[in-house]
């Protein structure tokens, strides 16, 4: 019924083979849990995706270029299907430009918090209980202060910058990272095949990168995925609180800062399109972020036993 | 229990000590000079210049080796001198003192709705798994999860104030009205069931419902069955007293961005809570504030760490018992309970 | 003797694992006698267990029952769930293996017997500590004080063993269900316990179902024994008569090589999607050393006999 994991052979050529990766125990050939979501998140992310990067195709207009003439159309105007803002921009571009700045935003800020996360939880997982619960004690200590109170903090006393934006999300979203990939690494010490390498004599950084590392990717790769999510939603805050980019870019947040000026005149429009566009985005990245967390854990069980 | 008590508290100093000293990190290593953006924010504008902006570094003592500014700056904090706000001129104590009772308020109104919604839902999905139920609170939860707890509150502020016209959205009470209670209330509603509802309750209820999914096979509740006890009693002493550890746990560990959230949800309804008195500060960059607010926060944050340790020791006897034996109870179970953040 | 207290009539459990449906249960029919242990034996996947689960409808979700349970004048399987939880604890009780694993952690050994008197005599219960004293100290356990004011996992395996003992005895139900209770249990402790048990049964007139797969303990503490294979009982009958002329091969296989009924004799033990459905041959077919050409065309054997009952087509003992 199952196929037991494939171990390798403790030859001295050992060495030279390439990294070892553990077969999974097979299941019944239907798809794994979460393939659904994994599948729909991505093609929804997708269609966000390429609408925003490709956005010039979409919209002739220039999403920063004001016009005092068309200020305020609501959505259904002749050439402004969603309308238009207060200084008469057009606002589907301005939700397609948001786009990319969100998108990316979150994507870099993931990746930074990955990387720093990694790094962290790697030297946690591998060296010695000292090390170990001092780095993690110092990540508890991290994860009591409220990040987006430091966020808030740091923005103000830098200037409002893209990259001063994916510096201080990345900085304080790798915590959660680092605890995943230490428990991977604690876990997958102990593995045979790590031993088998730790005795010929392999260095620690190889058997960290070659070793390890590949057979931790799924639920690595899951946490990521929440932290894009987390990062995309950071920066909307962020910038709604008027601390994100600069302001005459367009991105969802600050589009939303001037909707709530708009609340009491009833132009709900104005909160419907960027918000719409975030939660969009979100529920596509969580999707993903589901679906993969679901594939890397075959024994989590969702629903009926 | 007193002991498992008092031992969490003594552990919370040292992390409580680590925590000042990464805020003074962040807010002196952070690009920007305070001296310059101080002088730049009285002067309106105007760039102040070289010899002025090193009379106010000497004036504030920024000039002085940091280990001394730091010690200094802890020293003064122990008295509870905070400093003198910038932009105020008012000590910030006193901002504090204002500012902290209305954000406790919203938070823990917050929070124990927050729990009671939890648990609501994930016992509704929890005990009958793969029905229409289940998959609605789980949609209904994701939903939830995309939307930034801002974008619910605009959303809120929109529907039922604009549009129904039946709870306020500023403010703690009407201004110029005398403060009750009943005021208080009303204008608690709204954003504490939006902070309730944010989007962190996915986590909890997917956490609730995971877990009471598991005990419900699980022998004791099924012997609890087979003996006749009725459905509520096997819900309220079996099922829950399981299924709420682990949600404590991720509760403990999340406080910090819960604490977040509920300061974007001040500046939205204008609650005048330490949040709103934070974004202030930031604008006009007055770093006594913000260092102070950053500071408290991380210690309410500690603090609700413990308390929520201690929640789970008094609902475990295991755990009372276990940590008598070992004292790193703390990492085991939240790792044991599978704890991770969100 | 006096009527059966309780009568399982043709009992078919279908279980929904994700390899597909499982026929448990397939066609099973016990009685048992006020003072009277019936022991059931059988290797793992037997249904045993599931049988005896299914009389008080203690299954997973999607488990589908048909036939008959009779308590009395009523069908358990029948019941409305009201009905049947006043009947579950008070009047058939179960006590499950792993005795640790059926205490709630979080409670006290006196919260569970103040739960339990609560659930059935309601605002009548102010009794329960002494009924708990009472039922402790039958159960064996001296220092009831103690006992009820502990933790489940502080106490040791035979005492959490009889402390579930009593908790299933404390209201002097008339059918005690025991699902292989002395499993875990050192042969001192064993003895003790099923000790205890038959005296259950010898002075209240309490009928005991024991489940086990020890032969050994059946041939000792039980008057009855009914062996279950593949989901259907294919011998019963007195116990000392069973095993020393046990008429189905099974049983004589079982015999022959002393009991760790987990260990298979040869051959695929039954159970899985491999499990025939009802109508279908003989499941010990596979691996029987007596096969008769019958055995592979006609339906699997009936239940037949008198004070003694087969299920086969070529018994060893041709009945006297």
């Amino acid at each position: 019924m199952q196929t037991p994991p494939e171990v390798p052979t403790v030859t001295s050529t050992a060495a030279t083979l390439g990294p070892v990766r553990l077969s999974h125990a097979r299941r019944r050939t239907r798809f794994h849990p979460g393939t659904g979501a994994l599948l729909t998140g991505c093609a929804l992310l997708l269609f966000l995706a390429s609408a925003s990067l490709l956005a010039p195709v979409f919209t002739p207009y220039d999403p920063l270029a004001t016009d005092a003439s068309i200020t305020e159309l609501p959505p259904g105007s002749p050439g402004h299907p969603l309308g238009t803002d207060t200084l008469g921009r057009d606002l589907l571009t301005r939700v397609l430009y948001g786009g990319r700045v969100s998108l990316s935003v979150g994507v870099l800020a993931a990746g930074l918090s990955l990387l720093i996360g990694t790094a962290v939880g790697a030297v946690a997982g591998m060296s010695n209980p000292v090390l170990d619960a001092l780095l993690m004690r110092t990540v508890d200590a991290l994860l009591a202060l409220p990040l987006l109170v430091v966020a808030i903090a740091v923005q103000a006393v830098t200037d409002p910058s893209l990259t001063n934006v994916v510096l201080v999300i990345g900085i304080t979203g790798w915590m959660p990272v680092a605890r995943v990939v230490r428990v991977q690494f604690l876990a997958l010490r102990q593995r045979d095949f790590v031993r088998a390498a730790v005795a010929l004599g392999t260095p620690g950084r190889r058997i960290a990168w070659r070793h390890i590392l590949p057979n931790a990717l799924p639920p690595i790769l899951a946490v990521t995925a929440f932290q894009v999510s987390h990062a995309i939603m950071t920066e909307s805050t962020l910038s709604f609180l008027g601390l994100g980019v600069p302001p005459h870019h367009p991105t969802w947040g600050n589009m939303l800062t001037a909707a709530q000026q708009h609340l009491l005149t009833g132009q709900w429009w104005t909160l419907l399109w960027p918000g719409g566009a975030i939660v969009l985005t979100l529920l596509a990245v969580n999707l993903i972020a589901e679906g993969l967390r679901q594939r890397g854990n075959p024994y989590a069980i969702r629903g009926e036993r | 229990m007193v002991r498992y008590v008092v031992v969490r508290l003594v552990e919370a100093l040292p992390l409580i000590v680590l925590l000042s000293m990464v805020t003074f990190a962040l807010l002196t290593v952070a690009p920007g000079d305070p001296a310059a953006a101080l002088l730049q924010s009285r002067a309106g504008g105007t760039p102040p210049r070289p010899e002025d902006i090193e009379r106010v570094r000497h004036n504030l003592g920024l000039d002085r080796p940091w280990p001394e500014r730091y010690l200094r700056w802890a020293a003064r904090m122990l008295h509870g001198d905070f400093g003198t706000s910038y932009l105020k001129q008012r000590p910030v104590g006193a901002v504090l003192r204002e500012t902290l009772p209305p954000t406790l308020l919203l938070t823990s109104t917050a929070l124990l709705l927050m729990v009671g919604l939890a648990l609501v839902l994930g016992l509704g999905a929890g005990l009958a798994p793969g029905t229409w139920l289940a998959r609605g609170i789980g949609t209904l939860v994701l939903l939830l999860y995309s939307a930034p707890t801002f974008l619910i509150g605009l959303l809120a502020v929109l529907l039922f104030s604009v549009r129904w016209g039946i709870l306020p959205s500023s403010g703690m009470s009407r201004a110029g009205a005398e403060i009750t209670a009943t005021e208080v209330l009303r204008h608690l509603v709204l954003p504490a069931l939006v902070l309730a509802v944010g989007h962190h309750l996915a986590a909890y209820v997917r956490l609730v419902e995971v877990a009471v999914n598991d005990v419900r096979h699980a022998p004791f509740v099924q012997s609890a069955v087979a003996r006749g006890l009725p459905g509520w009693m096997v819900i309220l002493w079996y099922v829950v007293p399981h299924s709420l550890p682990p949600f404590i746990a991720q509760l403990g560990t999340s406080l910090g961005s819960l604490v977040g959230g509920a300061y974007a949800v001040e500046v939205i309804f204008s609650w005048p809570g330490m949040g709103r008195a934070a974004m202030q500060a930031a604008a006009g960059r007055d770093y006594p504030v913000l260092m102070a607010v950053v500071l408290l926060t991380g210690i309410v944050v500690v603090l609700g760490n413990v308390l929520a340790d201690v929640l789970v020791a008094a609902l475990d006897p295991r755990v009372r018992a276990h940590w008598a034996s070992s004292p790193d109870t703390r990492v085991q179970t939240s790792e044991a309970y599978g704890a991770n953040t969100a | 003797m006096s009527g059966p207290v309780l009568r399982i009539d043709d009992l078919q459990v279908l279980l929904r694992t994700r390899e597909g449906t499982v026929r448990a249960v397939n066609g099973v029919s016990l009685t048992a006698y006020p003072g009277k242990v019936l022991a059931l034996v059988g290797e793992s996947g037997c249904g045993k267990s599931t049988t005896v689960r299914a009389v008080l409808r203690v299954l997973p979700p999607g488990a589908q029952v048909t036939g008959h349970a009779w308590f009395g004048e009523h069908d358990l399987l029948r019941l409305p769930g009201s009905a049947l939880r006043r009947i579950r604890g008070r009047h058939i009780a179960l006590v499950f293996q792993n005795a640790v694993a059926s205490l709630n952690p979080t409670r006290t050994v006196a919260d569970h017997f103040r739960d339990t008197v609560w659930a059935h005599f309601g605002l009548r219960s102010i009794l329960w500590r002494s009924l708990a004293h009472e039922a402790l100290q039958r159960a064996g356990l001296t220092d009831a004080g103690s006992i009820l004011s502990a933790y489940p996992f502080e106490l040791s395996g035979g005492q959490q063993q009889r402390v579930a003992l009593a908790l299933a005895t404390v209201l002097q139900p008339a059918v005690l269900l025991a699902d292989e209770i002395t499993t875990a249990l050192d042969v001192t402790t064993q003895a003790l316990v099923l000790d205890q048990l038959r005296a259950y049964a010898r002075t209240d007139g309490l009928a005991v179902v024991l489940i086990t797969h020890d032969l050994a303990v059946a041939a000792r503490w039980a008057d009855e024994l009914a062996v279950m294979y593949g989901g259907m009982v294919v011998e019963e009958g007195p116990v000392k008569t069973v095993l020393s002329r046990p008429a189905h091969p099974y049983t004589a296989l079982l015999i022959a090589c002393q009991p760790r009924l987990d260990s298979v004799p040869h051959g695929v033990p039954p159970g899985g999607v491999d499990s025939p459905p009802e109508g279908e041959r003989c499941p010990f077919l596979p691996r029987c050393p007596q096969v008769q050409p019958r055995c592979r065309t006609e339906p699997r054997p009936p239940l037949v006999g008198d004070g003694r009952r087969v299920a086969c087509y070529a018994p060893c003992d041709e009945a006297r």
